[in-house]
């Protein structure tokens, strides 16, 4: 075919206009493929962060919070007082049963705090209302542990004038953490699941004297998977510590729910529902049955919880999901703008040498296919080049490697804990932060995106070149000299 | 007109009135005025005229490069007027040869790829029409520098694959603007007598636009154009002390060949 080694020629004599034509259509392409990889990576952290968070959309919670002023558990009101009271009474605040003043002492004491049991039968009715996939019971308690000597009545009763904060100057400290039974079996909708595990193993079902810790406490604590805590009089093994879910509800320790209701006192008592709903159009049913279950219940999303998500690696998602299109189109743009031009320019040198083929018999339409053909060389040429440069770039960062950080707001075991006043170090939520490794990977399919749009954009220039060509008169063209 | 048994032969060219204008909207240009002449298959005619006159505008119209703004044209006995853009592409192919002052070789084209681009659309097979370049460049002295590009090669060569190009596809009527315009004196004879001795031994009108008097007194019709109008003029007379011209005879062209082949100048 003369017009292929014409095309030939033209591109391997003017080498450096098509070096140029191809290399612009090259970066084009490669621009395409890094950021469409890295977009995609960036997703697919961020999907895999969010992933643990339950099946969004479809996960429900159930609990009984207790509205909690400015003031702290001291100010609740007096139906709200009346039923913490009925369950744990003021415990943490009667020293009397523990000695003479000034005696030591050392105990625990489990606080409701903020939310309000209701019986585990509820799970059991949970589990019968139309459209729900599975449910998981669970009962979070803060455990208050304080040492030291037993205060006198008039010191108590001075600094529970005062407020809390007076509570420090009583001659005993004191320690908080929140613990968790869960369904040992429950999988991603209990408060932690054997897939957390970062050291050690899971708990058991129907397992005794074993316990976990989530990886935060235990570095606070210096706890380690193998030792043993001491907690209301009991020994416990820790049997493994536990990674935070991202955004997620968390408690610093976990026992299976069953002990935890008989350590606390609270038999045959939740504080916290976790429903599953078989589809995501059925979250609306499922969430009104679940609302009429419980007096005062609270129906949330785990859809919600996601929102609590920030960091780095939500930034940089959110950004690459616009940022990237618009990387895209401008890069795309300018890679064809400059094969338009370098084309056009093509043609406008080669205005004598069209005008002398149409002198010599070629048909305008032999002289654009020419053109075209060369700029769809150039286009060919750009996509196998700019893919190269894309997935050899992606490979460099794949092997230097991105890390984005995701930090999920502080894991509420305890709903409306936020407020709760620092009087027991109860208000110190540790954030939960979560480092991912971004890999980006140039897939076949943003090779080919790549290269067709490669190919599309020489198109394009082959195009605007052969309409200039077209518009070539021989007459004119071979008045021109040089 | 020539009368050949059986039929008649109709004229290579036969202008009739033929103007051409051109204007920018405020002032009109006549470039050519009236032009009325016939030219025969297988005669030399030479144009010359003033920077200016109109010649390389004539020119283009008898090579339907551009169309009249009035009066008639006919090519081979076809009216340029009746035919559409794409059957005068096709007789400027199959029936047309050029030949240009600045060669006009494509650059990126060997030698014997630019006297194939002719035949290219003929139908011509590959090979074909690789035989036929080459054998087209041999006869023109250059068979030897068929795979140079024209960077590679001197003036009178790059001319020379000019008219290669402009017969390879044995046409009926070549065009030449200025052959020699660009080349030094001997250079240009050379050419000049290659072109000629090419066109006598076929039936080929040649028409060519020349300053040269010596070239023009080589033909056989004498055309004149001052400010577009075009009349016959005797040929002007050999000035004294020039020498005679050589008229072409049997083995010329071999020698010329030869010459051309020993030396080349640009």
């Amino acid at each position: 075919m003369f017009l292929v080694r014409y095309a030939y020629a033209e591109l391997t004599r003017r080498r450096a206009r098509t070096v140029l034509a191809v290399l612009a259509l090259a970066v084009g392409v490669a621009v395409v493929v890094g950021v469409g990889s890295a977009a995609r990576a960036v997703d697919e952290a961020q999907r895999e962060v969010l992933d643990p968070l339950g099946t969004l959309g479809t996960d429900l919670t159930l609990t009984r919070p207790v509205q909690v002023g400015g003031g702290g558990l001291l100010d609740l009101g007096p139906e709200e007082q009346a039923l913490l009271e009925a369950e744990n009474g003021t415990a943490a605040f009667e020293f009397d049963n523990l000695g003479d003043p000034g005696e030591p002492f050392e105990r625990d004491v489990f606080l409701p705090a903020t939310q309000l049991t209701f019986p585990e039968e509820e799970a059991a009715r949970a589990a019968q209302i139309d459209g729900v996939e599975a449910v998981a019971a669970g009962l979070t308690v803060v455990v208050l542990h304080q040492e030291g000597l037993v205060p006198a009545p008039e010191d108590l009763a001075e600094a529970q004038r005062l407020g809390p904060a007076a509570l420090n100057r009583l001659d005993f400290t004191f320690d908080t953490w929140t613990m968790a039974g869960i369904d040992p079996e429950g999988g991603s909708l209990a408060l932690a699941e054997a897939g957390q595990v970062s050291s050690g193993r899971f708990l058991e079902a129907g397992e005794r004297g074993a316990v976990l810790a989530s990886d935060a406490w235990a570095a606070r604590r210096g706890i380690e998977a193998g030792d043993e805590l001491r907690i209301a009089g009991r020994e416990y093994t820790v049997v493994g510590t536990v990674r935070e879910r991202l955004g997620a509800q968390a408690a610093d320790a976990y026992l299976p729910l069953a002990e935890l209701q008989e350590l606390a006192e609270r038999e045959g008592r939740i504080n916290l529902l976790a429903v599953r709903a078989e589809r995501s159009e059925l979250v609306g049913d499922v969430e009104e049955a679940l609302a009429g279950l419980v007096d005062g219940a609270q129906v949330g999303a785990s859809a919600d919880v996601a929102d609590r998500v920030s960091g780095s690696l939500v930034d940089a998602a959110d950004l690459s999901a616009g940022l990237a299109r618009v990387v895209l189109i401008v890069s795309l743009i300018a890679a064809a703008a400059i094969a338009v031009l370098v084309t056009l320019g093509s043609v406008s040198q080669r205005t004598r040498e069209i005008g002398t083929l149409r002198a010599i018999g070629w048909s305008p339409r032999r002289v654009v296919g020419q053109v075209l053909g060369e700029s769809l060389v150039i286009g060919t040429l750009g996509a196998l080049v700019g893919s190269a440069l894309g997935a050899g770039a992606v490979w460099l960062v794949a092997r230097r490697g991105i890390e984005l950080e995701a930090s999920g707001a502080s894991a509420p075991a305890i709903a409306g804990l936020e407020s709760v006043p620092a009087a027991f170090g109860i208000g110190e939520l540790a954030t939960v932060n979560e480092t991912i490794s971004v890999v980006p990977q140039a897939t076949p399919e943003l090779l080919l995106a790549g290269g067709l749009l490669a190919l599309g954009a020489g198109l394009v220039a082959g195009l605007a070149g052969a309409w200039r060509a077209a518009r070539i008169e021989p007459a004119e063209a071979l008045r021109r000299v040089g | 007109m020539n009368t050949v048994t059986g039929h008649v032969t109709p004229p290579a060219l036969q202008l009739g009135g033929l103007r051409r204008e051109f204007s920018d909207g405020s002032e009109t240009v006549v470039a050519v005025a009236e032009a009325t002449a016939t030219i025969d298959a297988g005669t030399v005619t030479s144009i010359i005229g003033p920077s200016g006159s109109g010649k390389t505008t004539l020119l283009q119209l008898l090579g339907l490069l551009d169309t009249p703004t009035a009066g008639k044209l006919a090519v081979l006995g076809q009216e340029a007027a009746r035919m559409s853009a794409a059957e005068r592409t096709r007789l400027r192919r199959d029936r047309i040869g050029f030949v240009f002052q600045h060669f006009n070789l494509v650059p990126t084209l060997t030698a014997r790829e630019n006297v194939e681009a002719a035949l290219v659309g003929t139908g011509a097979s590959r090979q074909e029409r690789r035989e036929r370049s080459s054998i087209m460049l041999d006869r023109v002295g250059l068979a030897d520098r068929a795979g140079h590009l024209p960077q590679q090669l001197s003036g009178g060569e790059q001319q020379r694959v000019a008219i290669a190009r402009a017969l390879v596809g044995n046409p009926a009527i070549i065009l030449a603007d200025e052959p020699t315009g660009n080349l030094d004196e001997q250079t240009g004879q050379d050419v000049i007598e290659l072109l000629l001795g090419l066109v006598r031994t076929s039936d080929t009108a040649l028409v060519m636009i020349t300053h040269d008097p010596a070239v023009a007194r080589r033909a056989d019709h004498h055309l004149r154009m001052q400010a577009g109008h075009l009349e016959e003029v005797l040929p002007e007379p050999e000035p004294p002390a020039a020498a005679p011209v050589p008229q072409p005879a049997p083995g010329r062209m071999a020698r010329i060949v030869r010459r051309l082949r020993g030396g080349r100048r640009g």
